[in-house]
């Protein structure tokens, strides 16, 4: 049956002019499952068996807090995971072991155990400790449970960064996901994040300090088993006299879209698993051609997903606007939708800065007022630093990139 | 057809965001939740009820002279035919685009024989004796008074 989720088009502008040359449209596509994770449970569906891998770098650099932080996460899960979950973890350096080979966590006093005697040590090749993870973890993945790999790793990885990119894909195309954590102000934020948007998982989440991490790794756990459906497809398809501008995912986060043209008039974006009580959304930017006065489609959106052990299923959803030869209002537009553009908009601008600043070249960019009065006062006083020409530490420059992919978060600082 | 920022960038038609810098190009439209400010009743007169004299506003720059009389609600900006925009008093001609006003940037309206003047959520305000408005305020004004739009100035008069 379908119904698990409900996916809306809401349009920036209601009304249109029907007068004029090709303007710009903006389309807010979002897709929520239905009800929250109480009404999951009191509906009589348990929730969907969690197949968790943690690749933990135990490198040298990751000596005393941080890996101990890390150790008393990774017990954390191992201790909230239930009956029907499986688990697995991961330790790499220039080398790799399974420390916990794919089991249930039915003995927690002797895996935690096994996580207690992790020592630091070695350099960085983080592809090894992937490839045994997505390894660990196909022994039992399967429709109906949730396939996730959590990353974490705090330094740059030696030689390997195009392995590891292709060993992300291949988890993609097999439906495991890939959570990236980095640690400390060493990683490579570039790589992380690319691995993350191309195993259909999502950007590096950062763990500033070691203090951070029991919080970072349970919500991931937390995320992990609010999943609802899986492997959510997207297809949008545009009528003639409408072209694509941009796309971007502005929920849970700001983040480019895994996005797969197929013509000019149909693209495909994998959105991975929806959770209760996050919904996903992405906003379009169309260039919409002149039209007569009357109600028209301007897009369409499909999304098929897998209900774990159910089956796959289908919504649609229409994004209509009316042009108009009255004059539209201004007021009449539709401010969450604008909202949305709005932060997305300065998200890509800030991006920008932060592209121009680590190239070593001069920041061009220049920000309006308007965007850098939604930034928290540390983004604005380090961005006017790096606008000025100053230097900000690496760690600062992932704090940013952090913060501003969270802008559409309401409830995050 | 496009749609410029104030610092030149040049963006598609409908634009809500200049691509280039963020500027917010059609600004009452981002204003959260519009809906949720009740409109605030107008003030009750505070200068003597203006009769039918000879209401109008005169364009410092130029001394251009806009006839406000027998109209109720004057609507002041910029023209925009692509946008279907065309305020009664439109100061392109007069320095409105270097000034920075916005295409709908303040009306001017009457009620019991007080004007006010309620700024349109423009990108760069309206001023009435130096002194800035807020956003979609009616504010009352009286004959001298100096209303500035961006960095257009007028002279309000009734007599």
């Amino acid at each position: 049956m379908a119904g698990e989720i409900s996916l809306t088009c809401q349009v920036g502008r209601p009304r249109m002019s029907a007068t004029g040359g090709s303007q710009v449209a903006y389309v807010l596509v979002e897709a929520r499952a239905a009800g929250g994770a109480a009404a999951g449970a009191a509906a009589g569906s348990t929730r969907v068996p969690v197949n968790f891998t943690l690749v933990l770098d135990h490198s040298g650099s990751m000596k005393g807090a941080k890996l101990a932080a890390v150790k008393e996460s990774v017990k954390l899960v191992i201790n909230r995971l239930g009956m029907s979950d499986m688990v697995s973890v991961v330790i790499f350096d220039d080398n790799v072991r399974v420390v916990v080979p794919a089991q249930p966590t039915a003995d927690k006093p002797y895996l935690t155990s096994l996580i207690d005697g992790i020592k630091d040590g070695g350099g960085t090749a983080m592809s090894l400790g992937m490839s045994a993870g997505l390894n660990e973890l196909r022994k039992h993945a399967t429709p109906a449970s949730v396939n996730r790999m959590i990353l974490l790793t705090d330094g740059v990885t030696y030689g390997d960064a195009d392995r590891c990119r292709r060993i992300a894909d291949e988890a993609g195309a097999v439906g495991i996901g890939i959570y990236p954590l980095g640690i400390g102000a060493d990683w490579d934020e570039d790589l992380l994040d690319n691995i993350g948007h191309r195993s259909g998982g999502m950007p590096a989440e950062f763990i500033r300090r070691p203090d951070d991490a029991l919080g970072i790794f349970e919500r991931q756990l937390e995320s992990a088993e609010a999943v609802s459906v899986r492997n959510a497809q997207l297809t949008i398809r545009l009528p003639g006299g409408v072209t694509p501008k941009r796309s971007v995912r502005v929920l849970p986060l700001i983040s480019p879209l895994g996005q797969e043209t197929l013509s000019d008039r149909e693209a495909l974006a994998a959105l991975g698993d929806i959770e209760y009580d996050t919904p996903q959304a992405l906003l379009l930017e169309l260039l919409v051609d002149p039209r007569p006065a009357g109600t028209f489609r301007i897009a369409q959106a499909e999304l098929s997903y897998d209900v774990p052990g159910r089956g796959t299923e289908k919504v649609r959803a229409d994004a209509v606007v009316t042009f108009t030869t009255e004059t539209v209002p201004p007021e009449e537009a539709n401010s969450v939708v604008l909202n949305y553009a709005e932060k997305a908009n300065a998200h890509r601008l800030v991006t920008r800065v932060l592209d121009e600043y680590k190239k070593g070249g001069k920041v061009t960019t220049r920000l309006h007022p308007n965007v850098t009065r939604m930034l928290d006062p540390e983004t604005q006083r380090l961005l006017d630093q790096v606008s000025a020409g100053g230097a900000i530490s690496a760690e600062e420059v992932k704090t940013i990139g952090n913060r501003t992919r969270k802008l559409t978060q309401k409830l995050e600082g | 057809m496009t749609v410029r920022c104030s610092l030149g960038h040049e963006n598609p038609e409908g634009s809500a965001f200049c691509d280039e810098c963020g500027e917010r190009l059609d600004v009452a439209s981002t204003q959260a939740a519009p809906a949720a400010v009740a409109p605030s009743p107008p003030p009750a007169p505070l200068a003597p009820a203006v009769s039918a004299e000879a209401p109008k506003l005169v364009v410092e720059a130029d001394n251009t002279t806009f006839d406000l009389a027998g109209k109720t609600e004057i609507v002041i900006g910029r023209e925009d035919p692509v946008s279907n925009i065309y305020p009664d008093v439109d100061l392109t001609p007069h320095g409105g685009e270097e000034g920075g006003v916005s295409r709908l940037h303040a009306k001017l309206f009457v009620t019991s024989g007080q004007y006010l003047i309620e700024d349109q959520n423009s990108t760069n305000f309206t001023f009435v004796n130096r002194q800035k408005l807020a956003p979609k305020t009616p504010t009352p004004v009286k004959d001298g008074d100096e209303i500035r739009l961006g960095r257009v100035i007028m002279k309000f008069q009734t007599v």
